[in-house]
């Protein structure tokens, strides 16, 4: 085997090994990143709606409060606003979705799916639980969503939500008076959930770490032919140059050509050495010849 | 749930406005703090162009044009909203430094009363043709039409008596919907009508802003217009009697005018009272017999027991 081709096999065994090593670590820290990046998204999201509550419990409501025992105004309940925050948000951003999930709601579009009444429910059931992240397969794709109990935390949410007689005759008048009766203080009667699709922060980590691959190639195949010029100018063919010279004054032909080599590499050592041997025996042949 | 004794004390309360007549005086008792588009004063026998700032008097009626709004604001913290095409006839007010109560005729259109966080117990008397109500602290809508008078309650409660014919007493709390059509008994109910909040002036809904104090002090004088004309004067001369006390004497200048006096002759079946002024002929008392007459009939007298 040439050396050129085990040197380069060799180089290209290592290089192959060292990206490989790479390309795995860049992979799991892109998607690392972009888990993180959904998270924090998730996050925003859910301190965006209950900052959106803050402001309607403390600045709209006491504005509405005259008003709604003419009409019922939705626009005074915390958990409305936030959802409507959100659907305007969703009008750019479709697949990023914010519920405040309940069992009983008095607005019906509050309800809790299936899947939404389990996350309730485990909030219900453990009440040291404060958060909920996990991942599901929705219309748009993996999401993640991260849920927070909602428990009745103030006795004025009772004003609306304890029983019939007690409630504003407008809300009874909206929504009727099926519905969203009964609450206890304290008690978890829904769940924030803030839904935030994967696949545009996985694809965006995925493009990411195919165009690092790429390079990572690219710059492979660079080093690979540079080495191999390098290699074939500056060792191989001057080795041959030399071993041909060699040969030719070996075999008694003394009338070959001097090897030159200019510079001061191992190589230009060896040829000054090669030339100095040679002419010592050119002029021990011909000490024998006189 | 006020008492049978607290409901009777209401009741003659309000047949105490019913028959309170009305007298000028030239004391403010309010003010008109908010004027949207234009508003009217008919003060005397005047009518003149209302303004932010300008004071309001005992026996004032205050108009508003559509669209319009004003806000009055009393001398006891009372503070009315008038929605548009609306006019009120002040009976009484608390002056600075009286001691009696608002009491208000609501000729036709919408008003808001706050009676504030200094009204006594007594509160404000407000009243229709057909429906009085009484107030203790509270805040109330009160809407007049051709057919029937409205009133909710937005807090505290009221009572509602039933003019012409005067029936029971009927309290009405907080949230509550009374209505009365005349001669029909008062309905409570505990429902806004959808009809009643849209025909609202959507402004209602918020609370009346007190603005009194930003313009105490500046007293902006109404611009005079015009003399009344009966068309201004109507509402007035046309209320029930117990509310038309001290009218002749206010407007009596006014038959000067031809127009007014034939408008006032031919609406003569609606405030009889006129009658003694357009026709004083008919109320002169009747000649003393002659004395001529007197000596002759006695003596044909004489001569013929003599006979």
């Amino acid at each position: 085997m040439k050396l050129i081709l085990k040197i380069n096999l060799i180089v290209a065994a290592v290089y192959l090994m060292a990206a490989s090593v790479a390309a795995y670590v860049a992979n799991e820290l892109l998607l690392r990143n972009a888990r993180a990046e959904i998270l924090e998204n998730a996050n925003i999201m859910m301190e965006a709606a209950l900052a959106v509550r803050e402001y309607t419990t403390t600045q709209i409501k006491p504005l509405l409060k005259t008003q709604i025992k003419y009409e019922f105004l939705p626009q005074s309940v915390p958990a409305f606003s936030a959802n409507e925050y959100f659907n305007v948000l969703r009008k750019t951003y479709s697949a990023y979705s914010y519920k405040e999930a309940t069992l009983n709601p008095t607005n019906p579009r509050d309800r809790a799916a299936d899947w939404e009444a389990d996350i309730v429910n485990r909030f219900r059931n453990t009440p040291a639980l404060k958060e909920l992240v996990g991942e599901r397969d929705s219309q748009y794709g993996r999401t993640l969503f991260m849920a927070r109990p909602l428990p009745v935390y103030s006795p004025t949410c009772l004003e609306c939500h304890s029983h019939v007689a007690a409630a504003p005759p407008t809300m009874l008048a909206k929504y009727g008076e099926a519905n969203g009766f009964g609450w206890q203080l304290n008690e978890v009667i829904g769940a924030q959930i803030v839904s935030v699709p994967m696949e545009v922060a996985i694809k965006r980590a995925h493009d990411t770490f195919r165009i690092f691959l790429m390079l990572l190639v690219g710059m492979f195949v660079f080093l690979f032919l540079a080495l191999y010029v390098q290699l074939y100018t500056q060792v191989v063919r001057r080795v041959r140059r030399l071993a041909n010279i060699a040969d030719r004054v070996s075999m008694g032909d003394l009338d070959a050509p001097e090897f030159v080599s200019r510079g001061k590499d191992e190589l230009a050592n060896l040829a000054q050495s090669f030339g100095r041997m040679r002419k010592s025996l050119v002029q021990a042949l011909k000490m024998l010849e006189g | 749930m006020c008492s049978s004794a607290a409901l009777l004390r209401t009741a003659m309360a309000l047949v105490t406005l019913a028959t309170a007549p009305a007298h000028a005086t030239d004391e403010a008792i309010g003010m008109v703090t908010v004027v949207e588009g234009a508003a009217t004063l008919l003060r005397g026998a005047e009518v003149f162009s209302a303004a932010q700032r300008s004071s309001i008097r005992k026996a004032d009626a205050i108009e508003t044009s559509v669209p319009g709004s004003a806000q009055l604001e009393f001398a006891d913290g009372v503070i009315v909203a008038l929605g548009p095409d609306s006019r009120i006839f002040v009976l009484d007010a608390t002056p600075a430094s009286g001691k009696s109560r608002t009491r208000l005729v609501l000729l036709r259109g919408w008003i808001k009363i706050d009676t504030g966080p200094k009204a006594r117990g007594d509160g404000i008397q407000i009243a229709s043709r057909v429906l009085s109500v009484a107030t203790g602290r509270a805040t109330l809508v009160f809407n007049v039409t051709p057919g029937s008078t409205q009133v909710f309650v937005e807090s505290g409660s009221v009572t509602a008596v039933a003019l012409e014919p005067p029936l029971s007493p009927v309290t009405v709390s907080d949230g509550q919907f009374a209505q009365r059509a005349a001669n029909l008994p008062i309905t409570v109910a505990r429902a806004l009508p959808a009809q009643f909040l849209s025909a609202m002036p959507r402004a209602f809904r918020d609370n009346l802003p007190p603005l009194a104090t930003r313009f105490a002090g500046q007293d902006a004088p109404p611009g005079r217009l015009r003399e009344a004309s009966y068309a201004d004067a109507a509402d007035l001369l046309t209320l029930p009697r117990r509310w038309r006390a001290g009218l002749v004497r206010r407007f009596e200048g006014r038959t000067q005018d031809a127009a007014f006096r034939a408008a006032l002759d031919a609406n003569l079946l609606q405030h009889p009272e006129w009658d003694r002024v357009l026709h004083p002929e008919k109320y002169l008392p009747p000649p003393e017999p002659h004395a001529d007459d007197e000596t002759k009939k006695r003596l044909s007298a004489t001569e013929g027991n003599s006979q």
